[in-house]
C-alpha cells in the first residue's frame, strides 16, 4: 500500500519584510503563517497524514516567542496530521537556539522536530532519515550519513534535508552542499529537500518543494507543496499543489516600438480582485520620448493602486532628449528650458546628476502637460509602490 | 474705462452741488482759474474709486469735508467695457454707496456695491492698480512714475499676454510657480534647508531614527550571537569538566599526591628517632671521655700535691711579713697628716680674725665722718628757716613796687597841670584843697581839685575819667599791696627783702653740697651704719673665739692668704700619702688571704685524692676501665650516626619534598577549581540561557534584520526625495535662466512706446532704460546716457508725462484702456513743448481717454480746443439741487 505524505519547506515564518511599509509587511508575514492551514487542507485532500518540512520553518533564530507559540498552536490544531520539522540554515539546531526554545514552550503531540541525524520510523515500513543543520553554515554534505544509515530490509527510506544543490542554475541560500546522487546512493525512495524557494526536481526522486508562500520576485515556481506517494523502496509519485496566497510577479517589458505594458496591464486586469494580493516587479526597457515617458508614467500611476505593490525598475529605460514633445515645443520658453535640461542629461558627470536632470526633464514635461500634482515619492524607480 | 460725468456736493469748496458733465472720452479739458475747485474734483474722483464709503480716513476722506462741515457726496458716470455705470458715495455722515447699471437699471448698495466695484476695478482688466500711475495729482507730474507692485504685475501680465499672443501658449510663469510651490513643500525659502513638517525632513528623520535603531538592534543581535557562542562554549566546558572520567582522574591525582606526602612524613619521623639515638650515643661517649680525663687529671694532681702545699706555705709567710711593713708605713703617714691639718686650721683662724678687725676699724671711721656731715646739714637747714622770706614773697614785693612806679609815672605823664601865676600882690589868693597855692608851680590834675579864690569863690576841677582813672585805681591797688607785703614780712623796704633772699640762696647751695656728702657716706642713713657696725663687731668676736688657739695670736699681720694656701697644700699632700698607705695595706692583706686559701685548698685536695686513690694499682686500674668505657661509647655513637645518615639520604628534602607538596596542592587545587568552574559554568549557562530567552522572546535577531531592511528602504526614500528636490531646484534654475530673457522681452514694450513718444516732445531720438520694476532708469540722447535726476525740471516733467502716456498706451493696446488724468501737470513746459505735449495727448486720446485739469485757460485750454479737445466747465448739479 502506498504511503502518502506532503513535502514542504522554507516557510520562513516571521520574515520581517522590512523593505515594505508596516501594513504590507504584516500582511506578508501573516500569509506565511497562514500557509500552515492551506497545507493541511491539501494534505487532507491528498490523503496524507504526514507533512515533512525540509528546513527553514522560521526565518531566524531570533523569532519572538509569541510567534513560536502561534506557529505551534496552528500546527497542533491540525491534529490529524503529524508535522515533521527539520532545522535549516535559518533556524539551525544550535545550542540555546530556537529549537530549544520551541522545546521549552512545548511541542504539540503531533509535531516532531528532527534535531539529530538518525533514522526514525515514520510509519510501518517507512523510515525517515533527517539531516538537520546544527550550524548555520555546514561545510560538508549533511546527507552523507544516509548512505551508511541502517534500516531493516524492505523498509522504504525517505530522506529529509536542507541545502543547496549545484548544477541547475542557481544555488539556494544555504552554503550547505548536497549531493544530487544521494537518493540513489542511500537507496532512498524520496529525498525531500528545502532551501531553494522554487519547485524543482533536481534528480530522480529528489525534489525541492519550494516555499509555500512566495517571498521574492523570482520566476522559479514558488507557492507549491508536493504530495508524494511512496509506492516502494525506490518509487515515489510527486504531485504539486498550489497553496500561495500572494502573487509575486516579475515582468520585463519593452516600450517604444512595442507597447509591452499593455500585456502586463491585461495580466493584472485578469487577476481581478486578486490583484490586491499581487506584487509586481516591472523592469522597463527601451527608449521613449519625453512625452512618451510622461504618458507611460500616467499609465503606471493608474496601474499601481490596483496592486498590493509595484516595484518599478526603469534603469534600463532610455529617455530620448532630442524629442521634447509638442507640449513643450508649443511654448518657446519652456522648450528652451527643456533643451537645457536635455543637455544636462546628456552631459551628466555622475549617475546622480543624470538622474536629477532626467527627473527635472520629466517634471517639466508633466507640468507642461498640465500635471500640476507632485509625484508621490516612492512611486518611481525605487521598487516600492506609493503608500 | 471712460469717465463721462463727475458730480459733487458738500465737497471741499463745493458746498452746493456741482457737476462736470459731457466728457467726450477723448481729450477732455477742464479749465479754470486757481481755486476754481479742479483739484478738489480730482481728489474726490480718486476717493470715489479708491476709498470705501465707510472709511473715515482723515487724509483721503476727511479732507473732502467743507470747512464748515458736511457729508461729502461724490458721483461719477463711467463706462467699463461695453457697460455704463453710475457710482455714488457719501462719506462721513450717513455714509452710503450705490453702484447702478445705467443700462439695466440694476442697483447695488452698501457693501454689495463696494464688493462689486472691487471686483470690477480690481479684476484682470480692472483699472484700480493703475489709478495711482495714471491719475496724476497736482505736483505729482514732476515725479517720473513707477508702477506699484500690483500695477507692475498687471502690466507684466498684459505684456506677457501680448507676447504669448505672438508666440503661442506661454506657460513659463505657471510652470515656475508650480515648481516653486512644489519646492516650497520641501525646502525653506532662504537657505533651501528641509522645511519643518515636510515629507523630505520626515524621510531624513526616519533614516536617522532607523539608523540609530538599526545600530542598536545590530549591537543587540551581536550581543545575542556572542551570548549564544558563549553558551555553546560554556556547555562544552561543563561537559568536559563534569565528565565522570575526568572527575575520577582528578580524584586519583589527589590521592597519589597525598600518599607521597604521607610516605615522606613517615620517613622524616624515623630520621628524627635516629638522630635522637645518635645524639644520645654521642653524649654517652663524651661523658666517658670526660670521666677518663678527670681520672687522669686526679692521678697527676695527687702526684704533685706535696710540692704545691710547700710552695703555698712559703707564700703565706712572705705575705705576712710584707703586711706588717705596710701597716707601719700607714701609721707614720697618718701622723704627718694630722700635723699638717692642724697647722692649716690655725692659719685660717688667724687670717679671719685679722680681716674682721680691719673691717671694723674702717667702718668706725666712716661712721664718724657721717655723723659730722649730718650735723652740718642740720645747721644749714636751721639757718635757712630763720630767714623767713621766700622767693615768692620777695617777688610779690618787687612786682608791687614796680606797679607803683609804672602807674605813678603814667599818671604824671597823662594828667594835665594847673599853674597859677599871681600878679604881684596877689600871691596866695588861690587855695588848693584849702591850702594856698604858690604861684609859678605846676599842679598835677591827677585828682579832683578844689581851688578857693579868695574874694572870688571856689573852683571845682574834676580830671577826666577813662584811662587816667584806671591808672589811679591800679596805683592805689599796688601801693596797698606793697604796704601789706612789707608789713607781713616785718621789713621796711623791698631792698631788705632782696638781701635776705640772696643769703637764703647761698645757704641752699651749701645745704645741697652737705646732703650729697652725707648720702655718699651713709646712703641708707646713719641708723643703717650703726647696724652694720654692730654686725662687724659680732663677726670680730666670733673670729677671736675661733682663733683662740692660734700660736702667734699676738701678731695677726703675719696671717695672709698665701700662708693659708701653703698650709692647705701641705695638709692635702699628707692626706694623699695616708690614703696610699691604707690602700697598700688592704692589697697586701688580700694577697695574704689568697695565699692562705691556696694552702688550705691544696691540703684538702690532697686529702681527698689520697682517700680516693690510695694506691698506684688502683689508680692504674681505674684509668684502664675509663679508657675501655670511652672506646665502647664511641663505637655506639658511630653506629647511630651511620644509621641516621642512611635514613637522611633516603628522605626527600628541599625541592624534592616541596615538589611532592606542590603536586598535592596542584591536584587539590585542580579539583577545587574544577568544582568551582562547574558551579560557575552552571550559573553562566543559566544566565546566558535566561538572557537568550529574553532576546529570543523579544525577537532581537529578527528585529535587527527587519530594521536593517527598513533602513535600506528609508534611505532609498530619502534618496528619492533628494533626486526629486534636486530635479526641482535644477528646473527652477533653468526656468530662472530662461526667465531672464523673458523679462527683457516684457519691459521692452514700455520702452518702445516711450521711445515712440519721445521725439514729439524732446525733439530728438531717445532710448530709455526700464528696470525690472518698470522704473525709468535712464535716458540716452545723442552723446550718452543721462541720469533722470540730472535732467532739467521741465524735461523731467515732460518725460514723466510721456512715461504715463506710454503705460496708458500699453494698457489700451492690451485692450484695457484707462483714462489718463492730469491735474495741472504741464507747468514747466515752454510754449513749444507745451504744444508738443498737447499733440501727444491728442494722439493718445485716440486710444484712451485723457482728462486734463488746467488753470491755463488761454494757453492750455485754448490750444487743446484747437486740437479738437472738449473743454468742460463746472456747473450746478441740477438733479441734486432740485
Amino acid at each position: 500500500m502506498a504511503f502518502r505524505l506532503i513535502h514542504s519547506a522554507d516557510w520562513h515564518i516571521a520574515k520581517p519584510f522590512g523593505a515594505f511599509d508596516t501594513e504590507r509587511a504584516l500582511r506578508l508575514r501573516e500569509a506565511r503563517i497562514g500557509a500552515i492551514d492551506r497545507i493541511a487542507e491539501v494534505a487532507r485532500a491528498a490523503g496524507a497524514s504526514v507533512v515533512l518540512v525540509a528546513g527553514d520553518v522560521f526565518d531566524s533564530p531570533g523569532v519572538a516567542d509569541d510567534v513560536l507559540r502561534r506557529t505551534l498552536a496552528k500546527l497542533g490544531a491540525q491534529s490529524t496530521l503529524v508535522w515533521h520539522l527539520l532545522p535549516g540554515n535559518h533556524d539551525a539546531a544550535t545550542a540555546g537556539g530556537i529549537w530549544e526554545r520551541v522545546a521549552r514552550i512545548g511541542l504539540p503531540a503531533n509535531v516532531v522536530v528532527h534535531a539529530r541525524a538518525e533514522p526514525v520510523t515514520l510509519a510501518p515500513g517507512i523510515a525517515l532519515l533527517p539531516s538537520p543543520l546544527v550550524t548555520r553554515h555546514a561545510a560538508s554534505d549533511p546527507t552523507a550519513w544516509m548512505d551508511q544509515a541502517v534500516t531493516a530490509p524492505g523498509i522504504a527510506r525517505i530522506g529529509l534535508a536542507h541545502g543547496a544543490v549545484q548544477g541547475f542554475g542557481s544555488s539556494g541560500e544555504a552554503a550547505t552542499p548536497l549531493s544530487t546522487a544521494r537518493a540513489r546512493s542511500a537507496g532512498l525512495a524520496y529525498l525531500a529537500l528545502g532551501d531553494w524557494h522554487g519547485r524543482r526536481e533536481v534528480a530522480p526522486r529528489t525534489w525541492y518543494s519550494g516555499t509555500p508562500e512566495p517571498d521574492r520576485f523570482l520566476d522559479n515556481e514558488p507557492g507549491y507543496v508536493l504530495a508524494v506517494e511512496v509506492g516502494g523502496v525506490e518509487q515515489a509519485i510527486v504531485t504539486p499543489h498550489r497553496v500561495a496566497d500572494h502573487i509575486w510577479l516579475r515582468r520585463e517589458i519593452s516600450v517604444g516600438v512595442a507597447d509591452g505594458l499593455a500585456a502586463v496591464e491585461g495580466e493584472i486586469a485578469a487577476l481581478g480582485a486578486r490583484a490586491d494580493r499581487a506584487l509586481l516587479q516591472l523592469e522597463i526597457r527601451g527608449r521613449l520620448t519625453l512625452a512618451g515617458d510622461h504618458a507611460l508614467g500616467r499609465r503606471l500611476d493608474a496601474l499601481a493602486p490596483r496592486l498590493m505593490h509595484l516595484d518599478l525598475r526603469r534603469d534600463a529605460l532610455d529617455i530620448g532628449t532630442d524629442d521634447i514633445g509638442e507640449a513643450l515645443l508649443a511654448d518657446p520658453t519652456l522648450a528652451a528650458v527643456a533643451r537645457a535640461l536635455a543637455a544636462r542629461v546628456e552631459a551628466a558627470a555622475s549617475p546622480r546628476e543624470f538622474e536629477i536632470a532626467r527627473q527635472a526633464l520629466r517634471r517639466l514635461a508633466a507640468l507642461a502637460d498640465g500635471d500640476a500634482g507632485a509625484p508621490a515619492i516612492g512611486a518611481t524607480d525605487d521598487g516600492r509602490a506609493a503608500a | 474705462m471712460r469717465i463721462e460725468a463727475v458730480r459733487l456736493a458738500e465737497v471741499g469748496r463745493f458746498r452746493s452741488p456741482v457737476a462736470v458733465e459731457g466728457f467726450s472720452g477723448g481729450l477732455d479739458v477742464l479749465a479754470g482759474p486757481n481755486e476754481a475747485g479742479k483739484s478738489t474734483l480730482f481728489r474726490a474722483l480718486r476717493a470715489l474709486f479708491e476709498v470705501a464709503h465707510t472709511s473715515r480716513d482723515g487724509k483721503k476722506v476727511g479732507m473732502l469735508r467743507p470747512y464748515d462741515g458736511g457729508a461729502p457726496l461724490v458721483e461719477c458716470d463711467f463706462a467699463l467695457g461695453e457697460r455704463r455705470w453710475r457710482l455714488t458715495k457719501r462719506y462721513l455722515s450717513s455714509p452710503m454707496a450705490e453702484l447702478a447699471d445705467r443700462d439695466s437699471g440694476r442697483r447695488w448698495r452698501g457693501a454689495d456695491a463696494e464688493n462689486l466695484l472691487t471686483d470690477m476695478l480690481g479684476g484682470v482688466a480692472g483699472p484700480a492698480p493703475f489709478m495711482p500711475l495714471l491719475w496724476v495729482a497736482q505736483g505729482d507730474a514732476f515725479v517720473v512714475p513707477t508702477p506699484g507692485p500690483d500695477g507692475r504685475r498687471r502690466i507684466e501680465r498684459l505684456i506677457e499676454q501680448q507676447i504669448e499672443a505672438a508666440s503661442g501658449a506661454g506657460r513659463l510663469a505657471e510652470v515656475a510657480a508650480q515648481v516653486g510651490r512644489e519646492l516650497a513643500m520641501h525646502v525653506t525659502p532662504g537657505r533651501g534647508s528641509p522645511r519643518a513638517g515636510s515629507a523630505w525632513l520626515a524621510a531624513i528623520r526616519e533614516v536617522e531614527a532607523l539608523a540609530l535603531e538599526a545600530r542598536n538592534a545590530h549591537e543587540a543581535a551581536e550581543r545575542s550571537a556572542s551570548a549564544r557562542e558563549a553558551l555553546i562554549a560554556a556547555r562544552d566546558d561543563l561537559t568536559r569538566l563534569d565528565d565522570p572520567a575526568a572527575r575520577e582522574a582528578r580524584a586519583l591525582a589527589i590521592e597519589a599526591a597525598q600518599s607521597a606526602i604521607a610516605a615522606a612524613r613517615e620517613a622524616r619521623q624515623a630520621l628524627g628517632a635516629a638522630d635522637a639515638a645518635r645524639a644520645a650515643a654521642s653524649e654517652v661517649e663524651a661523658a666517658a671521655r670526660a670521666e677518663h680525663t678527670r681520672l687522669a687529671d686526679d692521678i697527676a694532681a695527687l702526684a704533685g700535691a706535696g710540692q704545691r702545699i710547700a710552695e703555698a706555705a712559703h707564700a703565706v709567710a712572705r705575705h705576712e711579713a710584707e703586711t706588717e711593713a705596710v701597716r707601719s708605713a700607714r701609721a707614720a703617714a697618718e701622723e704627718r697628716r694630722a700635723t699638717a691639718v692642724a697647722r692649716h686650721a690655725a692659719a685660717r683662724a688667724g687670717l679671719r680674725l685679722a680681716v674682721a678687725e680691719r673691717r671694723l676699724a674702717a667702718h668706725l671711721s666712716t661712721f664718724a665722718d657721717a655723723e659730722a656731715a649730718a650735723r652740718r646739714v642740720a645747721e644749714i637747714e636751721a639757718a635757712i628757716a630763720a630767714i623767713g622770706i621766700d622767693e615768692r614773697s620777695a617777688r610779690a614785693l618787687v612786682e608791687a613796687r614796680d606797679a607803683v612806679d609804672v602807674n605813678a609815672r603814667g599818671i604824671a605823664a597823662e594828667a594835665g597841670t594847673i599853674r597859677i601865676d599871681y600878679e604881684p600882690g596877689r600871691e596866695g589868693l588861690v587855695a588848693l584843697d584849702g591850702t594856698a597855692l604858690a604861684g609859678g608851680l605846676d599842679v598835677a590834675l591827677d585828682r579832683p581839685l578844689t581851688l578857693d579864690v579868695a574874694g572870688v569863690g571856689r573852683i571845682e576841677i574834676a580830671p577826666g575819667g577813662g584811662a587816667l582813672a584806671e591808672r589811679r585805681r591800679r596805683l592805689e591797688q599796688a601801693r596797698d599791696q606793697l604796704a601789706r607785703g612789707l608789713t607781713d614780712l616785718g621789713i621796711a623796704t623791698v631792698e631788705e627783702a632782696l638781701a635776705a633772699i640772696e643769703r637764703r640762696r647761698s645757704l641752699e647751695v651749701e645745704l645741697g653740697d652737705a646732703r650729697v656728702g652725707l648720702r655718699s657716706l651713709a646712703p641708707e642713713g646713719l641708723e643703717r651704719l650703726v647696724e652694720a657696725g654692730m654686725v662687724l663687731a659680732r663677726e670680730r668676736e666670733q673670729a677671736v673665739s675661733t682663733a683662740a688657739g692660734v700660736p702667734s695670736h699676738g701678731d695677726l699681720a703675719e696671717y695672709d692668704e698665701a700662708l693659708v694656701d701653703e698650709l692647705e697644700d701641705e695638709a692635702s699632700a699628707a692626706a694623699r700619702a695616708l690614703n696610699f698607705a691604707v690602700e697598700a695595706l688592704a692589697a697586701q692583706q688580700v694577697r695574704l688571704e689568697a695565699a692562705v686559701a691556696t694552702l688550705v685548698t691544696e691540703r684538702r685536695l690532697h686529702a681527698e685524692l689520697a682517700a680516693r686513690l690510695p694506691s698506684a694499682e688502683l689508680q692504674e686500674a681505674s684509668l684502664a676501665a675509663a679508657a675501655a668505657r670511652v672506646a665502647e661509647t664511641k663505637l655506639a655513637a658511630d653506629r647511630a650516626a651511620l644509621e641516621a645518615r642512611a635514613l637522611r639520604e633516603r628522605i626527600p628534602y628541599g625541592d624534592a619534598f616541596r615538589a611532592i607538596e606542590a603536586g598535592l596542592v596542584t591536584a587539590t587545587t585542580a579539583g577545587r577549581q574544577a568544582e568551582a568552574e562547574i558551579g560557575r559554568l552552571r550559573e553562566e549557562i543559566a544566565r546566558l540561557e535566561a538572557g537568550l530567552a529574553r532576546d529570543d522572546a523579544d525577537g532581537v535577531g529578527a528585529r535587527a534584520v527587519e530594521v536593517a531592511e527598513q533602513l535600506v528602504a528609508a534611505e532609498r526614500r530619502r534618496a528619492d526625495f533628494e533626486i526629486e528636490i534636486g530635479a526641482l531646484r535644477l528646473l527652477e534654475a533653468e526656468i530662472a535662466r530662461a526667465g531672464e530673457g523673458h523679462r527683457k522681452a516684457v519691459v521692452m514694450p514700455v520702452a518702445a512706446r516711450l521711445e515712440q513718444l519721445a521725439p514729439h516732445v524732446l525733439e530728438a531720438e531717445a532710448r530709455f532704460a526700464i528696470g525690472e520694476a518698470f522704473q525709468l532708469a535712464g535716458i540716452t540722447r545723442g552723446a550718452g546716457e543721462e541720469a533722470i535726476d540730472r535732467l532739467s525740471d521741465g524735461t523731467r516733467e515732460q518725460i514723466a508725462i510721456l512715461t504715463r502716456l506710454a503705460y496708458a498706451r500699453l494698457l489700451a493696446d492690451a485692450g484695457h484702456p484707462i483714462p489718463l488724468v492730469l491735474d495741472d501737470a504741464m507747468v514747466f513746459a515752454d510754449d513749444c513743448r507745451l504744444a508738443s505735449l498737447l499733440r501727444a495727448l491728442v494722439e493718445a486720446s485716440r486710444h484712451h481717454q485723457v482728462v486734463v485739469l488746467t488753470c491755463h485757460e488761454l494757453g492750455v485750454a485754448a490750444a487743446a480746443r484747437a486740437h479738437g479737445a472738449r473743454v468742460l466747465a463746472i456747473d450746478d448739479w441740477p438733479r441734486l439741487a432740485a
